[in-house]
């Protein structure tokens, strides 16, 4: 199962409720993503960054993610976020079915 | 050493032999003291957020010195975003606790002391900057909370420090030694001092040569020789002391501190000065520290005032007035105020600039124009939560009155808490307690023990109004403005 870090901004003044979201978020992955919180320089396939508001002002350079990130920053994202994790998540896998067919080639 | 979680926080208190006075009597165990543990609990926070991934992205950060991961509240900042980035978490720290989290002034005494170290040093070749890096790194890697110490007891503000009666009213040199200093006096209003490891001391004003004895600062443990504090009451302090006290404390858990904190010829090493009588960087490195914490009101206050907007709220939904317009008017313009407070506590921020050092400054009109909106928006906003919370705020009885057995010999037959519990509701849904637990929170931060956070402190903490209409008038840049309207008037000459 492909691995999805989650990144919450510092929470300076959130406007909404991040962790209800974010558990939302996984519940309706769950069985697709395996979910962990994101720490520097610890690498996901997938990066989940939950954002208390629009500026999204968290720096995520020193968060390794290949296959991508997501962002939430609105309690009506968390449908969006989930499928757009989804997308992300099988396009990974495709990458990986790839490179492993280039390999055996 | 990692960073402390609150539990350690409070834990390594205990090891320190801080001298603390209350009531007229030493305090024995005060870490654990009704009165004064709440204020620990709130410094705590700072510790345990630290480790909250919901928070750790504000509350900590990478250290210039160490190139380690440090708790913001030891950090230089290197840019604006780190400036931006403390008045945010000072929002977030006032949302958690509704209090004064107290470790505020350590973080604007080291960046202050940092840059004036500096340029004191550029000119007189003194090393009062590598002192104070060996110490601030020494504070990084234990995780301390340190008390910015500034204000001196002052004794007749219309004299000079050495034209007062009693010499110790200004903080001073009594002696100086091959090895250090030997210095006498005391600070007021200090907050967090009981909960502090470590004091930093800065002079209390700009100072002439007359005064240069008086132009010190320097740092210490807070159970060194010769140092003792006296604790500062608060409004209602004592309900921390009654018997089963919880509800009519308003807030059980945080409050702030302040207290008296008196030096008796204490003892100062060499390396732990950083200023010894170079009286023309006194001046700076005032300026610079209250221009730091003019920038931290549009943080922490605004946070307490998300928390007493939002008991505003919940209280007209308590009493069915919710739906009222004028009610809902009153919320609009308390978050209208409390939202322009954070906007200069940012844009003082985003103004920012870099020191000779290498730190970053806040722009000075915008910290002190935040400052100043301080001095009075939070008082607009507590007149509108008393305004929607309603006389009771101030008139319920005690909680041992709704909690009490005793029959009133009367028709009915009802207990005194029965009649409490009876006349005190408001929407039936509501359980009256929680109505009750609403109101004497309003009380706590309106009026109660964290008025003088809120209130009190807003209005001379960090320098009381005039001293920002000074500096708004020495930035202001009055005559450039008269050039603009000249130029646009045609006035030649």
């Amino acid at each position: 199962m492909l691995s999805c870090g989650v990144k919450f901004c510092g929470g300076c003044n959130p406007r909404y409720d991040r962790k209800a979201a974010c558990e939302e978020i996984r519940r309706r992955l769950d069985g697709v993503l395996r979910f962990g919180f994101a720490s520097e320089g610890e690498r996901f396939d997938l990066l989940l960054y939950m954002a208390g508001c629009p500026s999204r002002c968290t720096d995520l350079s020193a968060y390794a993610a290949p296959g991508g990130t997501a962002v939430c920053w609105d309690a009506d994202m968390v449908g969006d976020t989930a499928m757009e994790l989804e997308r992300l998540a099988e396009r990974r896998r495709g990458e990986e079915l790839g490179l492993g067919l280039e390999g055996d080639l | 050493m990692a960073l402390m979680t609150g539990a350690e926080y409070v834990e390594s208190l205990r090891k320190l032999g801080t001298k603390v006075y209350l009531f007229g009597e030493l305090v024995e165990n005060w870490v654990d003291h009704p009165i004064i543990r709440p204020s620990i609990n709130c410094v705590a926070v700072t510790y345990d957020l630290a480790h909250d991934p919901e928070h750790s992205d504000l509350m900590t950060v990478t250290s210039n010195l160490t190139g380690k991961k440090v708790n913001r509240f030891s950090h230089l900042h290197q840019s604006t975003e780190d400036l931006r980035n403390k008045v945010k978490m000072q929002r977030l720290l006032g949302q958690k606790t509704a209090s004064c989290f107290q470790r505020c002034v350590g973080m604007d005494a080291f960046n202050a002391v940092y840059s004036t170290t500096f340029e004191t040093d550029s000119k007189y070749g003194t090393s009062y900057h590598e002192n104070f890096k060996k110490y601030l790194i020494y504070v990084q890697e234990n995780d301390l909370t340190v008390d910015g110490a500034m204000t001196d007891p002052k004794g007749d503000r219309g004299l000079s420090p050495g034209k007062q009666k009693d010499a110790d009213l200004f903080l001073r040199i009594v002696e100086k030694r091959p090895d250090g200093i030997v210095v006498r006096g005391a600070k007021a209003h200090q907050t967090g001092s009981i909960n502090s490891h470590e004091h930093i001391i800065m002079p209390t004003m700009a100072m002439t040569e007359d005064d240069s004895s008086y132009a010190v600062s320097f740092a210490c443990p807070s159970d060194a020789e010769g140092l003792f504090m006296i604790y500062g009451r608060q409004s209602c302090d004592t309900r921390k002391l009654e018997d089963q006290a919880d509800i009519d404390v308003g807030n059980k858990q945080y409050g702030g501190q302040e207290a008296l904190v008196v030096f008796d010829n204490v003892f100062i090493p060499n390396e732990r000065v950083f200023l010894c009588e170079e009286w023309d960087f006194a001046g700076m490195m005032v300026e610079r520290f209250a221009g730091y914490h003019r920038q931290s009101y549009g943080g922490c206050k605004v946070g307490v005032g998300d928390v007493l907007i939002g008991a505003a709220a919940l209280i007209a939904d308590y009493n069915g007035a919710n739906k009222a317009s004028h009610v809902k008017d009153k919320l609009i313009e308390m978050t209208h105020l409390n939202e322009t407070l954070y906007c200069c506590g940012i844009a003082c921020s985003a103004e920012g600039y870099p020191t000779k050092a290498g730190n970053y400054q806040i722009d000075l009109l915008l910290a002190n124009v935040c400052k100043q909106n301080v001095t009075r928006f939070p008082y607009e906003i507590v007149r509108l939560a008393e305004d929607i919370a309603g006389g009771l705020m101030v008139t319920m009885p005690s909680a041992a009155d709704f909690r009490s057995d005793e029959k009133v010999p009367t028709a009915s037959g009802l207990t005194v808490g029965q009649w409490c519990g009876k006349f005190f509701q408001g929407v039936a849904s509501v359980p009256t307690e929680n109505r009750q637990r609403l109101l004497r929170f309003i009380e706590n931060i309106c009026l109660g023990a964290s008025a003088v956070g809120y209130r009190t402190e807003s209005m001379h903490g960090a320098g009381s109004p005039q001293a920002q209409r000074i500096m708004i008038a020495r930035q202001g840049n009055i005559e450039g403005k008269k050039a603009l309207a000249k130029a646009i008037a045609g006035i030649k000459d």
